[in-house]
Parts: structure tokens; C-alpha cells; sequence
């Protein structure tokens, strides 16, 4: 019977994440309803986040594909899904459970550090609680590790990540809010010191990026799902185009039947219904759970400052963050063709839409207000350009497991830690 | 007055801030004995979503204001309490009547 429930039962992720999410019901005393709703609710959520993933990162991969004909890349190095054992569906789908116990206890961890030591701060972005434990169960998996081993692994590296992170970006936070009410919880913190730190040396603090009238036809960058996907379907466009002219047909490179650009225009719209559903089903996932984890670390932790998601700076200078998308995805464009014409790193990169405008637009705010409208742009500039340089540093260290879903959403600490945590893995995984 | 309201709060990607918001508005519902649900959005969904009244950000306020016939409550201080009571209370409470 424990047998049964330990192998079969737990190590199915959906049902373990529910188990969490029904704890989490539990103790904070809702009624019968909410708590068989809650569970199932959340049950369903990991399921359609998994769904949603194998769909965005599904109409990415053929632009990877191409992208590797045009700079003359081994397939392996554009993340075919043959070439790769896991991709992030099915390491999902996988390791599931690995990554509750890992979010479950990093989030413990950082309680009882919050609450006998002076780093009084509480990781509460909910997401990011899911994806840091699943990029370091990456990074261990893909050196090699396996069993607890890696369970400890991703456990102090996922805790010590966020204790260091929320301290080191506070200082920034308090710049611009002018109160220690919250910190961030968010994997923008070394795009956002590179700002700050740019904005600072090179700026000017004179000039707001908040004294320009902005003109009103830039709003609609804000809804991030729709210019992401405006943004592949250029970038499908483009590569039509080069391949054409380099004497390859699209068509067949693209696995595209017929009509080139209708195919490339549904893939593009694919992409932005896949990162619809992936986006539901984090929501569903979590909604009970992080209401919960609130919940204890009140309790715990009274005076705790909590660590948030990057857009509760956004109102501090909502300029800042527009002026830091545009700049950034210009800057890492250009970086993008230099290194691919240069061959400087052998994996494919695409544009980094989504790490642009939440990790580089919260460091636009930061820059801001090191170094006003010059320093946001010129710190945004060099961030763009940092944020391809972290990406393809540590695509490498993610090339077996969930490079195809860094390819969208990297760049950022996620990258970092790519490296950083790659390193120590490959000591340890042998 | 028995009937229970249902409420959205919407943020870029409907995950981090306006899971926060959410818990932040139900604090100050519960301080007034309202019973509501409270749900989490993005922006594209928001506007179409069956809810009686969308809270959020200024910026992205302005955005769905034209998309949506559903009373729209911005806030600047997600973290606020104050600011949710003063800005909010009014429209749930007039929903309510």
C-alpha cells in the first residue's frame, strides 16, 4: 500500500502538486468546496501547463531549425526534438514531482533563514517559486545527476539564489519605491544591476524618462502575449526571406507543405495560443499554493519583507519599461546577427521577447533612477546585449534537458545560474 | 445582496502582481463582510472574461478600458490596502446594491 502510494501515486507531478495545494487548502481553514475545487483545479493546471509548453515550444522549434540551416549549425545544436532526451514538456512531465519537493523546500529553507537571520526577506512569486527549482533540476539532471543528489542540489542552489538575489536588489528597490515595504522575487536582478549600474556611470539624472509624453500607439507593447507574437512572426518572416535568397527552400527547411507564409503565420499565432495556455495553466497550478505559502510566512514570519513579481515596479516609471523593451530588443537583435555570423557561439538563439520587456523593462526603472532618460537607454542597451551573451553561454548547460524552453524564456538569471550552477554540477555529477 | 460577486485582477501575464492584488483585494473585502470570488488575468483575457469588476494598473486600465464594458478599477500600489479601499470599495459596493 506505502509502496503503492510512493511510486505510483507521488511520482505523478500532478498529483503531488495537488497534494501540495490541498495541504495548503487545509491549513488555511477554507470550506469542503473550496478545498475539493482547489485541488482539482490544480491538478488541471499542471496538466495544461505541460499541454501549453509542448505547444509554444513545438512552434519555435522549425525557427530554431532554420535558424541552424542559415548559420550552418549541426542539428543538435538547434534543439531538434530528436536530438534532445527531455525537452521541456516531457521534463515536466518527468520530473514533476522533483520539482514540488524542491519548491516546497527551498520556500521552507527560505523561511527559517528569514526568520533566524538578518535577510528578513520571503520569496512570494509564485511562478518563479515553480521555474527556479525546474532550471536547477535542469542544470544537475543535464551534468549528470540523478536521485537525492540532485534533489539537494536544486534545494540549496534554488534557496541560496533567492536569499542572495532579493538582498542584492533591494537596495534598487527602495531607490525607486522609497520604502522597504517589498523586494523583488524575479530572475531580472543581473539584467537589472547591469542597468543600474550602466544607467548609472553613463547617465544623467536631470532628464526623467517620466518628462516625455509618450506617444499613446506604444501601449499596445504591453500586452506582452500579442507583440511576442508579432515578434516570431517576423522573425519566421526574416528567416523565409534568407533562406530564400540563400538558395534554400523554406518550404522543405521549415517542414512547411505548400504555402510557406501561411504555415509561418499559424506557427506564429501558435506560439502566442501556447504561451496563452502554458500562462493558465501556471495560474491554476498556483492559485491555491501561493496564497498558502502567504499565509505561512505571516504566520512565521511577521515582519517579513516579501519578494514580488518585477511589474510592481512598473508604475514607478512606466516610460522606463517601454523605452527599456524597445532599446533592448534592438540591441539584442543586432547582437543576435553578429554572433551568428561570427559563429561566436555554436547553438542556436533566437530574439528574447518576454526577457526584454519584464526582466530589461524593470531594469530600464532601475536605470532610470541611477541615471534618468539617458542612462535607461544606454543601460538597457548593454543589457540587451548581455542577455545574448548569458543566453548562449549556458544553452550548453541546458542542451539535453530544457534548452528548447530557454530559447524563449533565457537570458535572464535563468542563464546565469545556467553557468554558474553548470559548473558546480559537472563537479559533482562526474 | 446574496448574490456573490465575481471579481478579476489583471496584470501583464496574470501570474505575479495579480496574485498579489487578488490577495490584496480579498484583505479588504474581508474587512467589509463581502463575499466575492476573486480571480487572476492577463490582459488579452481580462476584457472578455464573465466578471463583474476588473482590478489593475493604471497603464494596463487605460489599454482594456475600450475593450470592455465591465467596471474597470485601477490601482498604482499593488501592496496598497488603502489605496484598494478607497479606489475599489465604492464600485463593489454600488455592484452590490
Amino acid at each position: 500500500m506505502l509502496d503503492f502510494i510512493i511510486n505510483d501515486i507521488l511520482r505523478e507531478p500532478a498529483i503531488f502538486l495537488g497534494l501540495i495545494a490541498f495541504v495548503g487548502l487545509l491549513i488555511q481553514k477554507k470550506e469542503f468546496t473550496d478545498i475539493i475545487s482547489g485541488t482539482v483545479k490544480t491538478i488541471v493546471g499542471v496538466v495544461i501547463l505541460d499541454a501549453g509548453v509542448g505547444i509554444l515550444v513545438g512552434s519555435i522549434l522549425p525557427l530554431a531549425g532554420a535558424f541552424g540551416v542559415v548559420y550552418e549549425m549541426p542539428a543538435e545544436y538547434s534543439f531538434a526534438p530528436e536530438a534532445m532526451t527531455y525537452g521541456m514538456d516531457t521534463f515536466l512531465s518527468t520530473y514533476g514531482t522533483q520539482i514540488g519537493i524542491v519548491m516546497l523546500s527551498a520556500f521552507l529553507l527560505n523561511l527559517v533563514i528569514a526568520r533566524f537571520t538578518k535577510w528578513k526577506n520571503v520569496f512570494l512569486t509564485g511562478h518563479m517559486l515553480f521555474w527556479f527549482p525546474v532550471v536547477f533540476l535542469a542544470v544537475g539532471i543535464n551534468a549528470g545527476m540523478s536521485g537525492n543528489a540532485v534533489l539537494i542540489f536544486a534545494g540549496i542552489g534554488t534557496t541560496l539564489y533567492m536569499v542572495v538575489s532579493m538582498a542584492l536588489i533591494q537596495p534598487l528597490v527602495k531607490k525607486v519605491t522609497g520604502s522597504d515595504s517589498f523586494t523583488l522575487g524575479h530572475p531580472t536582478v543581473g539584467l537589472s544591476l547591469i542597468a543600474a549600474y550602466v544607467g548609472k556611470l553613463a547617465g544623467d539624472t536631470s532628464k526623467s524618462t517620466e518628462d516625455l509624453k509618450f506617444p499613446k500607439q506604444f501601449e499596445f507593447l504591453r500586452e506582452i502575449t500579442i507583440t511576442s507574437t508579432l515578434v516570431i512572426l517576423i522573425a519566421y518572416v526574416t528567416i523565409v526571406i534568407i533562406l530564400t535568397i540563400q538558395g534554400h527552400s523554406a518550404a522543405e527547411v521549415l517542414g512547411a507543405g505548400n504555402n510557406v507564409f501561411m504555415n509561418v503565420f499559424m506557427q506564429s499565432i501558435t506560439f502566442g495560443a501556447g504561451l496563452t495556455i502554458m500562462l493558465q495553466g501556471v495560474r491554476m497550478m498556483l492559485a491555491e499554493i501561493v496564497p498558502a505559502f502567504k499565509g505561512i510566512s505571516d504566520k512565521v514570519i511577521p515582519n517579513a519583507i516579501p519578494g514580488l513579481d518585477c511589474p510592481l515596479i512598473f508604475p514607478y516609471a512606466p516610460n522606463a519599461v517601454i523605452i527599456g523593451f524597445i532599446v533592448s530588443m534592438v540591441t539584442s537583435t543586432l547582437t543576435l546577427i553578429i554572433i551568428g555570423t561570427t559563429g561566436a557561439f555554436s547553438f542556436v538563439i533566437l530574439p528574447l521577447i518576454i526577457t526584454c520587456f519584464f526582466e530589461i523593462g524593470t531594469g530600464a526603472v532601475f536605470a532610470n533612477a541611477t541615471g534618468g532618460l539617458r542612462g535607461a537607454i544606454i543601460g538597457s542597451a548593454v543589457a540587451g546585449i548581455a542577455m545574448m551573451i548569458f543566453m548562449g553561454l549556458s544553452l550548453p548547460f541546458f542542451s539535453d534537458t530544457i534548452a528548447d524552453w530557454m530559447l524563449i524564456f533565457g537570458g535572464n538569471d535563468f542563464s546565469i545560474l545556467g553557468v554558474l550552477g553548470g559548473f558546480i554540477a559537472r563537479i559533482f555529477g562526474g | 445582496m446574496s448574490r456573490k460577486l465575481k471579481i478579476i485582477t489583471a496584470c501583464g501575464f496574470g501570474l505575479g502582481s495579480s496574485m498579489l492584488l487578488k490577495m490584496k483585494v480579498e484583505e479588504v473585502l474581508k474587512k467589509h463582510s463581502i463575499d466575492a470570488k476573486v480571480e487572476t488575468s492577463d490582459v488579452g483575457s481580462a476584457p472578455s472574461a464573465a466578471c463583474d469588476v476588473i482590478f489593475t494598473s493604471y497603464e494596463l486600465g487605460e489599454k482594456m478600458k475600450s475593450q470592455t464594458e465591465t467596471p474597470i478599477v485601477m490601482v498604482r500600489n499593488f501592496m496598497d490596502t488603502d489605496e484598494i479601499e478607497s479606489a475599489g470599495l465604492g464600485v463593489v459596493k454600488g455592484l452590490l446594491e
